[in-house]
């Protein structure tokens, strides 16, 4: 969802990506930056993301990613569930912190 | 997708080189701008990428097939949850179990005996070819061996054609225990017209056939008959066996397949003609196969057999002006009969099967329902609603392969169990086995019953997650009440298939069939030549038996009423232009007596209506009636109308009996003396005191008195006679009913399931209700009405099918009306009756709820 997210604004490639989601959660997420091409992979597969090779900013040639509309309206139905989930437990903890 | 993922894993595993070095360099670039010279750079890249290797293996693994993966995860997984719910997993194999046994079990024996093919060569050429006298009533029958010659010669669209006459009787004697058989005699190129070569030797040749002597000195024996009286002996050919007296050599045995006209042939004789014997052209006793030429297809031999009828009628307009010339399948001639009952059987079981596959469906539904917390955490981990689905799919697949497996079994016992007690009469009954398309129609059967079963929860996995145990339940009504109707359903055809075998069982022969033995015996001609000395033969026979102790009257008839065999024609009264379609009998005069037939006016026959004396009938009533009305038959004079033949003095009239079922009634009957008009093969009917059964020794001993090398066959008492006539019927309303019942139980098992999970549902309320003043008995109508309401729903609609379905019984009611309102009546108030018990236990514990523990529970 982080990387539906990262992507919605603009195509970007794997480096930008991992980056984009270290800066975003304010450094909370660190993660191994290889992991992320599974995830990226997968999203591919389940035609959530589009691939294309490109150049890059500094001339380099890099393999970007993009939102596809299906993508799109995953990452809706995604956040409003999880968004229903979060609260859902708060509810369950709500009372209990009082 | 995964497929084409599995077969360009190398090029993108190459792919992700090349992205990993890409994003490498970029990282790279990125340290060096932060200031870091190229090796720390390199370092601090690869670090932060994480370990290189291991992200392209395991992008490798996934593009493997591990889909296959996961579903052997899956099924291993369902593997183990049954074996820890094995109560639920012994439920859901049974059910499954038993619904693929029962239509395993049909639809074997509908396939091997109306859809197989039959084991000749090349099987779809071969066509029966007969004769439709539409005048004299009968809409298809045999065809006539005077026809058969000419179709013979003027044919252009058969290879071959062969005519054979389905009843001979073969009394074998001078090898151990005499024994009568039945055989058949054909011309001789019934065999190349089958194109089946004999297992041993040959086969007679249509010189053979032609000649009257060799004609009546050779025989080929079936494979049955050649195992079972001779020992399956290799020197049996060329030996000579006595057939009526006469020695036959036996030319060769036919392999165990070829059951030509059916399984009881034992023997194949050529069929010879006598020079003149022809010439009346009305002999229409005869079955006629032949082979459809290369590139002629039905409809074109059809319309070209029409052309040649119509030369017949114009050739012989006396005898053949309204015959007209069908030509249709053999396989369909075989198996007309019974093909009605067999598909009301086959939809009978469908629907079975469909409410077996309701009821497992429900029961995983209702799992599934208390399995939402589970699901839950699955789908927060990231499981798709597909994955889900294809998990309840693998986890019904262990379940389906030993459902599958079981049924299949049961089958299998079943065949061996039930096959033998159906009637032999049934076509083509040697030929059923779990052939290979049954065993493939069973698995594909189990494979779309598991993929249907789970589509329940799978379907219901969204609802199931956002509503908890609370989902479902729409579905699980759905499913419900389409199980009751097809109950109904069930049960309605069964009801009124009983109620009709039951108006069909009390229906009167016309005849007293308790206390009289029957049997029948074949008269050697060679041994006791002319009519003369057949008919002393009979009256000692006769004469003998009657001195039997205990035994009140003796009669004889060429056929025994309800024994399956037919000898009828028209016989023609003085002065009236028309003839009559009768059934033509012999008898002697203790006949009536014996069977219980009563005399009406006149008198019976008597000794001296013999030979040399003048002629003399008996009528039926039915015929007196249709022919004289009110006025006196007696005294009035009939005829067969063939050259030869004189005309005979009615002297008596008798009661109507049926001969060819009780459910049919096409012909009344007239009787000739045996001396007068004598017949070889005979039926003995016998009225004793005491059982019949117990008389049969003393009979047979008395015969074998007068000749001890008499065969007797089929001795059985009369009411045995009316039981086999009843048997077919009997069998669809017997299977039909378990077919209700299973499907009545499975449906109360159901309904209680749902009833009691509602009411577990609701224990909260009901504890409310409780608490602010509700009865217990309040509550239990309460739940009552809502087991009821499904129940209802289920019920109108399974009436209304039933109610369009019973249409198609049609023919197999006999005096009930397919909308017989007692049955439907009947039918619905003992589902209710079941529905209510299913409902009442839990009615029952909702009533008696503790309202404090219900309010105070799971919240």
């Amino acid at each position: 969802m982080l990387v539906l997210r990262a992507l919605v604004l603009a195509p970007a490639h794997g480096h930008t990506i991992a980056h984009l989601i270290e800066r975003s959660s304010e450094d909370v997420l660190q993660v191994e930056h290889g992991s992320l091409y599974p995830a990226l992979h997968r999203l591919e597969d389940q035609g959530l993301v589009a691939s294309f090779w490109g150049t890059s900013e500094n001339n380099r040639k890099a393999k970007y990613y993009r939102v596809t509309p299906a993508g799109r309206r995953h990452l809706i139905e995604e956040r409003s569930r999880w968004e229903g989930l979060v609260q859902a437990v708060t509810r369950v903890l709500g009372p209990a912190m009082e | 997708m995964s497929w084409m993922r599995f077969f360009s894993r190398q090029r993108r595993d190459e792919d992700l080189v090349r992205e990993i070095e890409s994003y490498l360099a970029h990282e790279i670039d990125e340290n060096v701008a932060r200031g870091m010279n190229l090796d720390d750079a390199c370092r601090t890249a690869a670090r932060k990428l994480g370990n290189a290797t291991a992200v392209r293996e395991e992008l490798y693994e996934r593009n493997s097939l591990n889909f296959l993966e996961s579903l052997y995860q899956d099924i291993v997984h369902g593997l183990g949850q049954l074996a820890r719910n094995p109560s639920f997993a012994c439920t859901g194999i049974l059910i499954l179990a038993l619904a693929i046994a029962a239509t395993t079990f049909i639809f074997s024996i509908a396939y091997s005996v109306l859809l197989r093919d039959l084991p000749y060569d090349e099987p779809a050429r071969l066509v029966s070819v007969g004769t439709s006298l539409r005048e004299a009533g009968f809409q298809r029958t045999y065809a006539g061996a005077a026809d058969y010659f000419d179709w013979r010669k003027q044919q252009q669209v058969f290879d071959d054609i062969a005519l054979t006459r389905p009843v001979a009787n073969y009394n074998l004697t001078g090898t151990g225990e005499p024994e009568r058989l039945q055989g058949a005699r054909t011309t001789a190129s019934l065999f190349s017209t089958l194109r089946t070569p004999p297992l041993l030797g040959r086969v007679f040749t249509e010189e053979e056939q032609l000649d009257p002597g060799k004609a009546s000195s050779v025989a080929v024996l079936s494979y049955g008959l050649w195992q079972r009286r001779f020992g399956a002996d290799a020197t049996i050919l060329g030996r000579k066996i006595l057939l009526n007296g006469t020695p036959h050599e036996v030319l060769g045995v036919m392999r165990p397949e070829f059951q030509y006209p059916a399984r009881e042939f034992e023997l194949w004789t050529p069929l010879y003609f006598p020079p003149r014997a022809l010439e009346g052209r009305s002999d229409y006793s005869y079955l006629c196969v032949a082979r459809l030429k290369a590139g002629v297809n039905l409809e074109q031999a059809q319309a070209h057999m029409m052309v040649v009828a119509g030369n017949l009628a114009r050739q012989y307009p006396r005898t053949n002006k309204n015959a007209n010339v069908f030509v249709a399948p053999m396989l369909n001639e075989m198996t007309g009969s019974i093909r009605g009952a067999l598909w009301l059987l086959l939809g009978a079981v469908g629907v079975l099967f469909l409410a077996g596959c309701l009821n497992l469906a429900n029961l995983l539904l209702a799992r599934a329902a208390t399995r939402s917390h589970e699901f839950s955490i699955r789908t927060s981990l990231g499981a798709t609603r597909t994955r889900l689905a294809r998990q309840f799919i693998a986890e019904t697949i262990p379940l389906a392969v030993a459902g599958a497996a079981v049924g299949i079994l049961f089958a299998h016992w079943l065949l061996r169990l039930l096959v033998p007690l159906l009637p032999a009469s049934l076509p083509r009954i040697g030929e059923i086995g779990l052939h290979g398309p049954v065993l493939a129609v069973a698995v594909l059967l189990s494979v779309g019953a598991a993929i249907f079963i789970a589509m329940a929860p799978a379907t219901q996995v969204r609802a199931n997650i956002e509503r908890g145990p609370a989902s479902s339940g729409r579905a699980r009504d759905l499913l419900i009440v389409t199980e009751i109707a097809c109950t109904v359903v069930l049960l309605v055809t069964a009801g009124l298939l009983m109620r009709s075998f039951a108006q069909l069982r009390s229906t009167d022969p016309g005849f007293q069939p308790r206390h009289v033995l029957s049997l029948h015996l074949a008269v050697s001609r060679s041994k006791y030549g002319e009519d003369l000395g057949v008919a002393r033969y009979l009256g000692q026979l006769i004469g003998r038996v009657q001195n039997v102790p205990g035994v009140e009257a003796v009669g004889i008839v060429n056929r025994l009423p309800l024994g399956g065999q037919v000898q009828a024609g028209e016989v023609r009264f003085e002065g009236r232009e028309n003839g009559v379609n009768t059934d033509w009998r012999s008898i002697n005069g203790g006949y009536f007596q014996a069977l219980g037939v009563p005399l009406l006016a006149g008198r019976t026959f008597r000794e001296t209506d013999s030979s040399g004396r003048p002629s003399v009938g008996i009528i039926d009533e039915r015929l007196a009636r249709e022919v004289f009305g009110r006025a006196d038959p007696l005294g009035k004079r009939f005829r067969i109308d063939f050259p030869g033949l004189p005309w005979v003095e009615v002297v008596g009239v008798v009661g109507h009996l049926r001969h060819e079922g009780l459910d049919r009634d096409p012909r009344p009957q007239v009787y000739w003396p045996y001396q007068q008009r004598t017949q070889d093969r005979m039926a003995m009917v016998v009225r004793t005191a005491g059982d019949p059964g117990s008389f049969a020794t003393a009979v047979r001993s008395a015969i074998r008195e007068v000749d001890p090398e008499q065969p007797l066959y089929e001795v059985l008492p009369m009411t045995g006679v009316l039981e086999r006539t009843l048997l077919a019927p009997r069998i669809n309303t017997l299977l039909l009913g378990a077919f209700a019942t299973l499907a009545l139980l499975l449906a109360s098992v159901g309904l209680y399931g749902v009833v009691s999970y509602l009411t577990t549902q609701r224990r909260r309320e009901f504890g409310i209700r409780l608490a602010i003043g509700a009865s217990g008995v309040g509550l239990l109508t309460l739940v009552l009405k809502q087991g009821l309401a499904r129940a209802a729903a289920g019920l109108a609609l399974g009436l209304a099918l039933s109610a369009a379905a019973s249409r198609a019984l049609g023919a197999m009611l006999h005096s009930t009306s397919p909308l017989d309102a007692a049955t439907y009546a009947g039918a619905a108030a003992l589902l209710l009756a079941v529905v209510l018990s299913a409902c009442l236990f839990p009615a029952c514990r909702a009533s008696r709820t503790d309202p404090v523990e219900a309010l105070r529970g799971d919240g």
